[in-house]
């Protein structure tokens, strides 16, 4: 971790390339705001920086600046949190009262250390502790000392808001039911297994009988509760599915444990051989698969949540009074179509409408994937949750505010989430054919009995065929499998949601790309510079360009200084910013202008005849001195390396590939060239990526497989038979997809498809393992020849190939 | 060893699971269980060295 900036770095950096001490965004020099702390010159980028730098170091917690390493900067966002809401929530024990709630805002470790101590370090707080998974923060203080509102306030002050706990408590709940019936089956399947060998060595060497009657019994008492409190959902389940006359994985678990326990049961009596063992290893080894598999899902509405907040709640409604105009602050919710609000710059759009006057540029990369700025005029429509860069504009509501294009993502991508059927498992199908198939074969077994032997040895034989019949490694095949394939993918940095994924994503048809950010680094980069005057080569223009461009925090300027890095930076006076068209700057006496190519035709400095002829669909920017222009740079948004590999690798597999992008027709088809690929669609909007796969999927019958980064992909992402989120993608579309690649690396997506395949072949071997074991044993229960021994021989045996299977794959995947 | 030697070492291996498995039950029920990803970065808190 050499890179963990202390302060000192920070402020050694700053010498340089002035960046803020507290939230790391960099400063331009005429902005700086300074702070003395400790005798040290800190540089901060705005008041709220080094309001809240003063908070943490007033506390004593400075030490949060050492350990937040691999932060990404950004701007805190702070929210007004319902105080009457969260009052509600407290409970009151002892004069102690108790809080949870949820914080918004908490991204790492450090989040969570920082809130403890803060929190701790209150009068009258007695703990406070934060989950770091599920975000929920468990507060108890004495009401006596300490208000709500003080609590609340210090946290805010960190520039996290607490929210009231709207976690899933159901899903929380069911987690530890599970574990407490997984923990309770194991804990009595251990105790039992004592009796059970002390039984089977009975078996063969002979017993004391009082003392294997009482052995017997205490193995039916260990038994009863793993039945009936472990294996409960399953009866009931299994209870369920026999009224709809349906055999789900339930009735044969049920079946399997059940028959076995009330068969020994008969057999305590009567003084026959008992099985207990067989049934309790069926429920405790199925809850074990239940178990892994509750780990490796993730929450999904969560994000959307977060990204519904970051919607600024509050417009600024233009009243007009007595031929003077002012804002009010209202709820954005309670604004009507027609009126009239103002941004101001470097606010969120609240909700969409219509410039009426004032022209600056937005970022909406965030709603359309584009990466650059658009500029927005008068008529120019603006959408909700968009950023507006540096002009002040006055907007008219153009829609409601549920009926936003924001909203409409969010509300497919909901829809989505709900519409998704439930995707049965393949061990569901196979055990759909295999109970009745048992079941027949149990009554055969039964008839051909009673025709040599008693009716009570024909109902002996009909179960154990039932109980051999039940393969308790069928639990395990898919989970384990699965866990492994999963964790082969998390190391390769590949997170896959589920096992349910696995399987859809096997056996893929076609794959849809998303252009900016997936296939393009959705960052632009200084492509080339075309030198126009014969007395600066490229390094020189490349330095005078980057010179003025510092002083911008344009997308076009941050590409140029990023080229320029290295290079020594001239001094600039006289600097004029021209929003929307470029800049302008003394350098050694001598002024230079950069910007657009109106910009130059505006400063009556060009010469038409000169330029370099604009076929593509690129973006240009000139440098023009006091005789002319000086050089013209090239930026574009670059193809990510591994792109045309990646391409050309799943065409060689026969999978068609397609892109579909938000972008302009131009930089779609230039793209789309560069990687080989002919299908491709341009300026679709979110609602038309999704239309675009229902359609492959239902009227073609393909599987899809959807790459995207942007919110909007998610509801692509959502619909696509198997969603993937490139690594650096949003929070939404990461939440949306089934797979997320954690790596800057395309190469990735192949990786994950031919790790399903091979997943998906192991599930399927696991199962064949699982049941053919069962399938040996099976004649010899027919015969009524079933040993115990046999009984828990197979169990074994049937376990641990499939084990064995499981982790062969880790071989197998190496990839 | 007479049958009430082992009736006792049973009783005895009986109360031992019991024991442990209430024990498992209290720390289910008091959230023992419910941070899983959490704990393993507080090692990285360094209060006591401060």
């Amino acid at each position: 971790m050499n890179h963990s900036s202390c302060l000192a770095d920070t402020v050694a950096d700053s010498s340089i390339d002035l960046v803020c001490a507290h939230c790391r965004l960099p400063v331009a020099p005429w902005e700086k705001i300074q702070g003395q702390f400790d005798g040290q010159e800190l540089v901060f980028c705005c008041q709220g920086c080094r309001a809240i730098y003063e908070f943490i170091h007033t506390d004593g917690l400075e030490s949060f600046y050492r350990r937040r390493n691999g932060w990404t900067s950004g701007a805190p966002v702070v929210q007004e949190v319902d105080l009457e809401l969260l009052q509600q929530n407290i409970t009151f024990e002892q004069g102690i009262a108790r809080l949870e709630l949820s914080v918004t805002g908490i991204r790492c470790a450090s989040c969570v250390w920082l809130i403890e101590k803060s929190l701790e370090k209150l009068e009258g707080i007695q703990t406070a502790r934060v989950n770091y998974a599920s975000h929920k923060a468990v507060i108890s203080w004495d009401p006596a000392i300490l208000e709500l509102k003080d609590i609340v306030g210090r946290i805010q002050r960190y520039g996290y808001t607490p929210r009231p706990y709207d976690g899933n408590l159901q899903e929380e709940g069911e987690f530890r039911s599970l574990l407490l019936r997984f923990g309770t089956a194991s804990f009595f399947a251990m105790q039992l297994m004592t009796y059970s060998f002390a039984l089977y060595a009975g078996y063969f060497h002979g017993m004391n009988p009082s003392l294997r009657f009482a052995m017997k019994i205490i193995a039916g008492l260990l038994a009863t509760p793993v039945i009936f409190y472990s294996g409960g959902p399953f009866l009931k389940g299994a209870f369920n599915a026999l009224r709809s006359f349906r055999f789900t994985m339930d009735s044969l678990i049920a079946m399997g444990a059940f028959s076995a326990y009330s068969l020994s049961l008969f057999q305590t009596c009567t003084n026959g051989e008992v099985y207990y063992d067989t049934a309790v290893m069926i429920i405790t080894l199925i809850l074990l698969g239940r178990l892994i598999e509750s780990g490796a899902k993730g929450r999904a509405s969560e994000a959307l949540k977060q990204f519904a907040a970051l919607v600024p709640d509050k417009v600024r409604l233009v009243v007009e009074e007595q031929d003077q105009s002012r804002t009010v602050m209202i709820p954005a919710g309670s604004i009507k179509v027609g009126q009239l609000f103002s941004i101001l710059p470097g606010e969120r759009v609240a909700i969409d409408g219509i410039v009426v006057e004032g022209n600056s540029e937005i970022d909406e990369s965030m709603l359309s994937g584009e990466s650059r700025p658009v500029k927005k005029e008068k008529d120019d429509l603006v959408l909700g949750g968009t950023m507006n860069h540096f002009g002040h504009l006055l907007v008219k509501v153009h829609t409601d505010h549920d009926k936003t294009v924001l909203a409409q993502i969010i509300r497919s991508v909901e829809d989505a989430q709900v519409r998704r059927a439930p995707v049965q498992a393949f061990a569901d199908r196979l055990v759909g054919y295999f109970v009745p198939g048992v079941m027949v074969l149990a009554l055969v077994a039964f008839f051909i009995a009673i025709q040599t032997q008693a009716v009570s040895a024909g109902v002996i034989i009909a179960v154990s065929v039932l109980i051999v019949a039940c393969p308790c490694s069928l639990g395990l095949a898919t989970p384990l499998a699965i866990l492994v394939g999963t964790g082969l993918g998390a190391g390769k940095g590949i997170l896959i949601k589920g096992g349910d994924v696995l399987e859809r994503a096997h056996n893929i048809d076609e794959v849809v790309l998303d252009k900016t950010g997936t296939l393009t680094t959705g960052i632009m980069t200084l492509v080339d510079v075309i030198p126009l005057s014969p007395k600066f080569d490229k390094n020189a223009c490349i330095a005078l360009a980057a010179s003025l461009e510092k002083q911008s925090e344009h997308a076009v300027a941050r590409a140029i200084c990023t080229a320029a890095q290295g290079i020594n930076l001239k001094k600039v006076t006289d600097v004029a910013v021209f929003p929307g068209k470029g800049i302008e700057g003394r350098i050694s006496g001598d002024m230079y202008r950069m910007g657009s190519l109106r910009f130059m035709e505006e400063s009556c400095l060009i010469d038409n005849s000169s330029l370099p002829s604009e076929t593509d669909h690129l973006t240009r920017v000139y440098l023009a001195g006091d005789a002319g222009l000086i050089a013209c740079f090239v930026i574009a948004d670059r193809l990510r390396e591994g792109a045309r590999e990646m391409v050309a690798s799943l065409q060689q597999l026969g999978i068609e590939v397609a892109i579909v992008s938000g972008d302009q027709e131009g930089a779609v088809s230039d793209v789309a060239r560069a990687c080989g690929i002919t299908n491709y669609r341009s300026e679709f909007l979110p609602a038309e990526k999704v239309k675009f796969i229902d359609d492959l999927k239902i009227k073609k019958g393909l599987r899809v497989a959807m790459v995207g980064d942007g919110i909007n992909d998610a509801p692509a992402l959502m619909t696509a038979d198997v969603g993937i989120a490139v690594a650096k993608g949003t929070d939404i579309a990461m939440e949306s997809a089934d797979i997320v690649l954690l790596r800057d690396d395309l190469g990735l997506i192949n990786k994950s498809l031919e790790l399903s395949r091979q997943t998906f072949k192991t599930i399927k071997i696991n199962l064949l393992w699982a049941l053919g074991y069962n399938m040996i044993v099976l004649p010899a229960a027919v015969l009524g020849f079933l040993h115990p021994i046999l009984c828990a021989g197979a169990m074994t045996a049937s376990s641990l190939c499939v084990v064995g299977n499981s982790l062969w794959l880790k071989k197998k995947g190496g990839l | 060893m007479t049958i009430w030697t082992i009736g006792l070492l049973i009783f005895g291996s009986l109360m031992l699971g019991l024991a442990a498995w209430f024990l498992f039950l209290w720390a289910v029920k008091s959230g023992e269980f419910d941070d899983m990803e959490g704990p393993k970065y507080r090692i990285f808190d360094e209060d006591d060295i401060e």
